[in-house]
């Protein structure tokens, strides 16, 4: 009974966190981007008329007050309702991946939105600097051996648990997982290094340290991953499996906090987006 | 240490190119060893085709403004502040106008010279 009322707690800062918190903030930095650097003084910003991104923005606040709503009455039924806490696990999974549809639907947007400046474009000078970029340059070694070091004990500990025959343990599925999970993480690093730019107008500084996000953002994801697998395992072995729900809910708060950096705006240079701005 | 690439220039888009890391090495903006971007990052970067980055890199080393070393990436030359002062185009100018003037002098025609050094240029028996 009493994991329940915690796991009810946690999922509450879950609903909260994601869907209320996260958005409101969110909401905020695009009415902060309105208002100071308007389409009249902006141009560059805004490849689409204005009332687009206004209506994308209602959207984005609407979609979000809906999920919100609905998660704060999943929480009140979880309250009143007495269970098992067998679903809570799958519940709380479900109903992350609801939470980021909005977020989801802005990065792919973000694409259509980049390929429309790149369109708009029409300055015949292009800039690059003359240095190399490399991993080392975005991320501590320290770090990169943590995440290395991470993934390999994870391969031991997997093989150590493998011998204790367990009916619900995947056994080395959760490896092969594990694996293509960090080699898409690869991937994408590799991209964000050496890939094409997005956007076209986006200030050097700018794009290095939004490299350097993602990269830190991916390896402590890995981390945070890899972790997560190991602990849920040990809570089912230890057979301690009520309180895996708790984890995982804390578990993607803590991904969504760590995810949610990579829309800072703190110091994006927004003159570039001006008319007359140089290329960049 | 910026490159700017003006894609409407009459000036070839692999000749900015290494005029521009040529300026840089006589400006002392890059130094004998400095690492430069891969052929690709730069093709992306300025969002050329890898195959004009490519060309600038293979006359840079040709000139000995910089080095390949294998799978380290590419390198700015030991000697490429020497070697970057050097102007080919403008050698070639001046190698092409001494020998058309000498060849003016003998009484040979434009147009004979130009048939001529197409057949050169072309291999061709003469």
């Amino acid at each position: 009974m009493s994991d329940n009322i915690l796991f009810n707690i946690a999922f509450l800062g879950q609903v909260l966190l994601l869907s209320r918190y996260f958005p409101w903030k969110m909401l905020g930095r695009m009415k902060h981007v309105f208002a100071t650097y308007p389409p009249s003084d902006y141009p560059r910003l805004y490849p689409r008329p204005f009332e687009y991104y206004q209506h994308a923005q209602h959207n984005y606040r609407v979609i979000n007050r809906w999920i919100h709503i609905a998660g704060l009455i999943l929480v009140a039924i979880l309250f009143i309702t007495p269970r098992s806490g067998e679903w809570d696990g799958a519940i709380a999974t479900w109903f992350f991946m609801v939470q980021f549809i909005p977020l989801l639907r802005l990065d792919i947007s973000s694409f259509k939105y980049f390929r429309l400046m790149r369109e708009a474009n029409s300055r015949s000078t292009r800039k690059a600097e003359l240095h190399r970029r490399r991993l080392p340059d975005f991320i501590s070694p320290f770090f990169l051996g943590l995440a290395v070091l991470t993934y390999i004990a994870f391969v031991f500990f997997i093989i150590y648990v493998k011998q204790f025959d367990f009916p619900w343990f995947g056994g080395y599925v959760n490896i092969a997982a594990m694996t293509v999970m960090n080699l898409v993480f690869a991937g994408m690093i590799a991209w964000s290094i050496y890939g094409k730019k997005l956007n076209p107008h986006q200030a050097h500084a700018d794009r290095l340290r939004q490299i350097g996000l993602s990269v830190k953002i991916l390896v402590f994801v890995s981390i945070a991953a890899t972790v997560f697998i190991m602990l849920h395992v040990t809570l089912a072995a230890m057979e301690l499996r009520e309180y895996q729900p708790v984890v995982q809910t804390l578990y993607y708060q803590l991904l969504a906090v760590v995810c949610y950096q990579a829309y800072r705006i703190d110091h994006t240079n927004f003159d570039v987006y001006k008319e007359d701005a140089v290329a960049t | 240490m910026e490159i700017i690439i003006d894609i409407e220039d009459t000036v070839p888009l692999f000749t900015q190119l290494m005029d521009q890391i040529k300026k840089a090495v006589l400006n002392d903006q890059v130094r004998p060893g400095d690492a430069l971007p891969s052929i690709r990052q730069l093709a992306s970067d300025l969002e050329l085709n890898n195959k004009t980055v490519a060309k600038a890199y293979r006359l840079l080393e040709r000139d000995s403004v910089i080095q390949t070393k294998g799978y380290r990436g590419t390198f700015i030359h030991p000697d490429a502040r020497a070697n970057s002062a050097n102007d080919l185009n403008a050698w070639i100018l001046a190698r092409l106008d001494k020998t058309i003037g000498a060849l003016r002098d003998s009484g040979v025609t434009d147009s004979e010279i130009r048939i001529a050094f197409g057949n050169v240029m072309n291999n061709r028996n003469y």
